[in-house]
């Protein structure tokens, strides 16, 4: 074993260098301010210092123990009084895994003792038990006591001993434990499962075991992602007698980090923040994005684009008296029965990042809500949250609202407006979050709408509930041969598309192991594949007709949706007083009227429209192009009546003229829908400052691209800049300009360092 | 010898041994060394290959199950045909070991016969454990004709041969050692040796007798061969190993603290093992005893006869029967966003709880003798709230439970919901009917993972039969029943039955298309059927579609013609003036 203790002591000696660094010792610093058991190291760091990281990587059995103990010896040189005589520090790693970092699924035997990231969802936690690893005991006839320590398969040095406990010495007196002076550790195993997104096809997801110690234990609960790093080992079969050759395998976890932590938030990769923008800064965005909901649900434009709106939702504001104004949208559809409002609410399902769906007829106001609950065996009351609680931040679509009953529907009256639910009841009083967007569908009161009566009198609710919705579409079958066609084309192309791959599956099967390649493309890919016989002939009346895929379009949804928060500029403000108030007299006038009651709820609801188209454009300002895209929509749901076709394209090209004459006068940067050039509205300073925003860019961004950074500090920018700049820059332009940026998402400010984004 | 020094059916290890040995070149001073097959095949599965298929032994492997269980030889070749019902992960095990200056294989087998060595002389390789089951609803006539006698024309004194080659080898096995007890392959020995075996086999104690669930270990074979709820023939070796239940005892306290292994909850006395070597993925065909070649006049005229013989199980209403055949001929084809396309429900409406009883009986006889797989659900409000229909992960065992909804491609469901009474459902109740419906409109069924559900397509066939239309599970097809007459109908000849299956299994798998002139008169006429009738949606058209093809395919066309698309409005006709 003299060997082994000379590789000890070298590897030990490189790890003290390591820690040595500057970044490291202030590490430990922080970790003993904060009281922590666990340093955590970046790879990254190991890569670059004396090639560390494979060595550690591949054999990390012979380098954690070492490394404790520089931890340890490191910690009290800078405190001694941190840690008491026997106590060790451990070390967890993170950082880029790269090829180590697995699923459940990917772990096989190639990675046996090394070490490893795994991915996966939590499936069962043990309890948290505490595990000897040394015992004292007292003999009291030789008055003597004896140690034992004991190893198991977690710890990093020594073989594994046995946990057989000793009652007698070797003379067969009896020996007394003591207790206190035993050392115990927690000890905890979990069990991750792969997540459902990384699923192949036709297969299970697999399980993988891990074991936690110490501080570890209990930092993740059943359910959470998480990605553990750990030693994967394995474990001799427990078989007597006859060697069977069968492992069982754990993950010795050495850090546990929790993945996002919002529920089905996705995971932007460069590409994606790219081809956002990319989508962005279109014309036809909204268009396009409403033709990717449901593509195969025919028609209905207008409403699918409603539908995104909702999805993206305005901007909630709470007052200082505290008043909530909610920035959701509510929807209802009413219409005729089999014209796809059941779909559109699955569509929604499938791309809201939270859905909760439900049918008037399957819950009552109590099941949508909340309800108190008693427990029968001890008396105990419960919470219990409803549907609308546990969409918080979500949308909750609720079909078939007609048919429930009406005591049940003013139990969410207070939901759809005040977002919350109270509760008061057998001595609770409570009041919970409900902030969702309510998409509801029903059916005409006398089953198929009749034409002659007035909107209202056909959906049959009460005004008091029809004020709470935003958006009241009236979905009908539209009689149009033209329309009848495009809907048998539709099918038509459905049914000849299987008998296209009817034949060409077997190869498809054969070629590819189960499509990885294909998903792995589509993570990333932005449009649907074209397949002429699926989507028909491409340039159908010269109207384009590219969809998105599921997956962009809920990164596009949820980064829209939570990164932009646009505020209403002064000409769009104006612009929806007077549209406003047009509406006002036109209700009042017209005896017809409309789907919905022209309230000051619907000014509220022309904002909250125009503040998600202006979200949709990803743009930081509400502008009037945004509310007048909010009123058309707005226009269709109250007056149920359609631009047609040729009128649209009519005034889009006017719209288009008129922009470019606009543009033309006045230079690019009055065009709010160019998320890169930020509007001069946010210029205060002089008329050449757009070229210096310009020229600071170029030098930034040559600086960064020529040493490979994607981090800077501010400055180091102004040092930079200034070098280079014919006019110098000062340190509050600078940083102005970096907000700008930032804005523009192209970098990030994190106190005084800057992180490049793209 | 003449022959080869092995016997595949009676030592299928031994033969792995050998190809083994002369693959890595023992003997010979130059061994490769096992990490060069990195787990991988060495060359034994084409030995298995060519003596399964090329020489024809594949009908000499027993198959596995509860009866031929009592006499099938532990550490022989045997088949198992079944269901994948569950995934137990990848399982380590040591490939190939040194033992001394020899390399030795233990792939295929579950326990070493040598002491293993460390690392270094030791391979770690994986396999994957899955847990099979008899397809759930298996028809009687899918099973296997000829029991197989335990007496198979074996060349036992050339196994003995090679048992003796090998005896100092194999002393560690019991089993062996019993079976050289008998030297002389005379019909008495083999008697008592059989019945000594099967006293051996007494451990193995089955919960259900007909119901012989299997370990499967699968090596060296794409994930993506094989999936979940897929039904396959695995053939491999049999290991039994009374010796490893009981340790699964003493478990340390480490362990303890773990997933309860899965496999405790499968002791092997209860599930046999299977080491496959083989396996291939089984379609009706390979039920059928016969196949004939398919031809349009031959084709026409099974089907004539299937339609009488539906007519007369439906008390001669013709349109249902019409109905009938192309639901039983319906198949997902493809899935088009949500859409499942190719599937055809039907939902026969109009009975009363007494003639479904009736009409059920005969149906569901009448299928068991025509489809591989049938099932009946009555749809009682206490099998709704009772019954457990979408499958669910239980995470204490780790294990998938099962539930009624886990088919495999190509299952018949017949719900009965003339049984059903006013009354209330509880949670359990609304997750079943919303499976039920979920699996009749989108052909998937939601797993339940506890965190999460997770979808897998599914390609079911579901009659309902209902008083009134079904609203708890929408059919994409309504027929009132019309039935004239009860006369008994006679049980078919076995040939006819024979023909029909194959007709039914064959027909469904033809290729379709839509020619372009005909693609005109078809968009035509949906457009002039829309004009007449507003209520008509793409589900109809998707509908219609549906039933051209299958109405074509049922005539052996891969070819949508005017004369099968005539009659599918016909028969939309019909069915719609009942409806009035």
């Amino acid at each position: 074993m003299e060997l082994g203790a000379q590789d000890y002591s070298d590897r030990k000696k490189d790890i003290s260098q390591f820690l040595s660094q500057d970044i490291y010792q202030d590490e430990i610093k922080a970790m003993i301010n904060h009281k922590r058991r666990r340093l955590i190291v970046n790879i990254s760091d190991l890569h670059s210092f004396n090639n560390l990281a494979p060595r550690i990587l591949k054999n990390p059995g012979e380098y954690i123990q070492p490394f404790c103990d520089a931890v340890t010896e490191a910690a009290r040189s800078i405190d001694p009084k941190y840690l008491k005589e026997g106590e060790m520090l451990h070390v967890g790693f993170e950082g880029p895994f790269v090829s180590r970092r697995v699923t459940p699924r990917e772990l096989l035997s190639e990675f046996i003792g090394s070490m490893v990231c795994v991915v996966g969802i939590v499936t069962k936690c043990s309890l948290v038990r505490p595990k000897v690893v040394k015992s004292v005991h007292f003999c009291p006839a030789t008055e003597s006591f004896t140690v034992r320590e004991y190893r198991d398969i977690t710890s990093n040095n020594g073989l594994p001993t046995g946990s057989v406990y000793p009652t007698r010495d070797e003379n067969g007196n009896l020996l007394v434990t003591e207790f206190g002076l035993c050392q115990y550790k927690d000890h905890q195993t979990l069990s991750i499962q792969e997540v459902p997104e990384n699923a192949a096809p036709g297969q299970l997801p697999r399980t993988v075991d891990v074991i936690v110690e110490d501080d570890l234990v209990d930092s993740c609960k059943p359910g959470d992602r998480v990605a553990i790093v750990g030693i994967y080992k394995a474990l001799p079969g427990k078989s007597k007698g006859s060697v069977n050759g069968v492992f069982r395998t754990v993950l010795i976890g050495n850090n546990v980090s929790l993945l996002n932590k919002e529920a089905n938030a996705p995971i932007y990769s460069p590409e994606d923040l790219k081809n956002i923008k990319k989508i962005a800064e279109r014309d036809d965005t909204f268009d396009l994005l409403g033709n990717s909901l449901a593509p195969s649900i025919y028609g209905h434009s207008w409403i699918k684009k409603a539908v995104v709106l909702l999805m993206l939702g305005g901007v909630e504001k709470n007052l200082k008296n505290g008043t909530h104004l909610r920035g959701d949208i509510n929807m209802m559809m009413v219409g005729d029965p089999s014209v796809a409002k059941s779909q559109l609410l699955r569509a929604i399902m499938n791309i809201a990042p939270l859905a909760i769906s439900t049918t008037g007829r399957g819950s009552s106001g109590v099941g949508l809500t909340a309800a108190v609950t008693s427990d029968q065996e001890t008396g105990e009351k419960r919470l219990e949250a409803g549907a609308m609680v546990l969409g918080d931040r979500g949308v909750v679509c609720i079909d078939e609202f007609d048919k429930m009953n009406d005591q049940d529907r003013v139990a969410i009256h207070e939901v759809m407006e005040q977002q919350t639910v109270t509760i008061a009841k057998a001595g609770i009083h409570a009041s919970l979050n409900a902030r969702c967007s309510v998409v509801a569908a029903a059916n005409p009161i006398y089953g198929t709408y009749d034409r002659s009566l007035t909107p209202t009198k056909n959906i049959g609710l009460p005004d008091s509930l029809l004020s709470r919705f935003d958006l009241l579409f009236i979905v009908l079958d539209q009689m149009d041969a033209d329309i009848d066609r495009q809907i048998s084309e539709h099918v038509l192309r459905m049914h000849r598309f299987r008998s296209a791959i009817d034949g060409g599956e077997v190869a498809l099967d054969g070629s590819s192991r189960y499509g990885r390649e294909d998903e792995a493309d589509a993570d990333s890919s932005v449009f649907v594949k074209y397949n002429r016989m699926l989507h028909g002939r491409k340039a159908e009346r010269g109207r384009k007709r590219d969809t998105l895929t599921i997956k962009f379009l809920k990164k596009y949804i949820h980064y829209a949706k939570h990164r932009i928060q646009p505020e209403l500029t002064d000409e769009a403000s104006e612009h929806i007083a007077t549209t406003y108030a047009e509406l006002r007299n036109a209700s009042s006038n017209a005896k017809t009227g409309g789907t919905l009651p022209i309230t000051a709820r619907t000014l509220e609801t022309i904002i909250r429209l125009s503040t998600a188209h202006a979200k949709l454009k990803l743009s930081r300002k509400v502008t009037k192009i945004d509310v007048e895209a909010a009123l058309k929509v707005l226009n269709f749901a109250i007056y149920h009546k359609e631009l047609t076709e040729m009128e649209e394209r009519e005034q889009e090209r006017h719209r288009e003229e008129a922009r470019k004459r606009r543009a033309d006068r006045q230079g690019p940067t009055t065009d709010a829908m160019e998320v890169d050039d930020p509007p001069t509205a946010q210029q205060p300073t002089a008329t050449d400052s757009l070229e210096r925003i310009e020229a600071f860019k170029a030098i930034f961004g040559q600086h960064m691209r020529a040493n490979h950074k994607d981090t800077i500090s501010i400055a180091e920018v102004e040092d930079v800049v200034n070098s280079r700049a014919d006019v110098r820059y000062s340190r509050a332009e600078i940083i102005s300009i970096l907000e700008k940026l930032q804005d523009d998402n192209i970098l990030m400010i994190a106190g005084d360092t800057v992180h490049m984004i793209v | 010898m003449g022959g080869p020094p092995y016997d595949c059916m009676a030592n299928p290890l031994g033969a792995v041994r050998l190809t083994f040995e002369k693959a890595i070149g023992s003997g010979s001073l130059t061994q490769t060394h096992p990490l060069a097959f990195d787990g991988k095949d060495w060359g034994a599965l084409d030995l298995f290959r060519h003596f399964l298929f090329q020489e024809s032994g594949l009908s000499q492997v027993p198959i596995l199950n509860s009866k031929t269980m009592r006499w099938v030889q532990p550490n022989s070749l045997v088949r198992y045909r079944g269901m994948i019902q569950d995934m137990l992960g990848n399982e380590f095990y040591v490939g190939a070991y040194k033992d001394g200056n020899l390399w030795r294989t233990n792939k295929f087998m579950d326990v070493s016969q040598y002491p293993m060595g460390t690392p270094p002389d030791m391979c770690v390789w994986e396999r994957r454990l899955l847990y099979c089951v008899p397809v759930p609803g298996q028809s009687s006539w899918t099973e296997p004709s000829c029991e197989m006698e335990p007496n198979r024309g074996m060349d036992w004194s050339s196994q003995n041969r090679e048992k003796r080659r090998r005896m100092d080898d194999e002393d560690a096995d019991p089993l062996d050692l019993r079976e050289d007890g008998f030297p002389s392959p005379s019909p008495e020995s083999r008697d008592s040796k059989t019945a000594s075996s099967s006293s051996s086999m007494s451990t193995f104690q089955y919960v259900d007798k007909d119901n012989l669930p299997c370990l499967v270990k699968i090596y060296d074979s794409p994930e993506s061969e094989l999936k979940l709820n897929d039904v396959f023939e695995f053939i491999g070796v049999l290991t039994v190993d009374s010796e490893l239940a009981v340790e699964k005892d003493d478990n340390d306290e480490l362990s303890n603290s773990f997933y309860d292994d899965a496999l405790v909850h499968l002791p092997p006395n209860k599930v046999p093992r299977l080491h496959c070597l083989v396996h291939r993925k089984l379609a009706v065909h390979d039920f059928l005893q016969s196949s004939p070649i398919m031809e349009p006049h031959l084709v026409k005229g099974i089907r004539e006869a299937l339609f009488r013989h539906l007519t007369t199980v439906l008390g001669n209403d013709e349109v249902a029967a019409h109905f009938m055949l192309l639901h039983l001929l319906s198949k997902v084809h493809a899935r088009v966003d949500d859409v499942a396309v190719g599937k055809l429900s039907l939902n026969l409406m109009g009975l009363s709880k007494e003639s479904a009883t009736v009409f059920g009986t005969r149906l569901s006889q009448a299928f068991k003798s025509l489809l591989p797989f049938t099932h009946f659900i009555p749809l009682t409000l206490e099998y709704l709230n009772t019954a457990s229909l979408a499958p669910k992960k239980d995470y204490q065992e780790n294990r998938l439970i099962p539930g009624v909804l886990q088919l495999p491609e190509g299952s018949h469901i017949m719900v009965d919901e003339t049984q059903l009474e006013s009354g209330s459902l509880s949670s359990i109740g609304i997750e079943n009917t919303k499976s039920l419906k979920n699996l009749m409109e989108f052909q998937k069924v939601e797993y339940d993972f506890q965190y999460y559900k997770m979808e897998m397509a599914a390609d079911v066939q579901l009659l309902i039969f209902s008083e009134g239309k079904s609203n708890i599970v929408p059919a994409d097809v309504v027929v009132p029943f019309q039935p004239s007459s009860l006369e008994s109908f006679e049980i078919p000849v076995a040939e006819a039955l024979e023909a029909w299956r194959w007709y039914l299994a064959t027909v469904r798998l033809l290729p379709h298309s839509i020619g372009s002139e005909m693609q005109k008169v078809v968009e035509d006429d949906l457009v002039a059927a829309r004009q007449a009738d507003r209520s008509l949606g793409s589900r109809d058209f998707s509908r219609w579609l549906t039933m051209a093809r299958l109405v074509s395919s049922s005539f052996g066309e891969t070819c949508l013609s005017l004369e099968h698309w005539q009659m599918v409005k016909e028969l939309e006709r019909l069915r719609r003036e009942r409806l009035k």
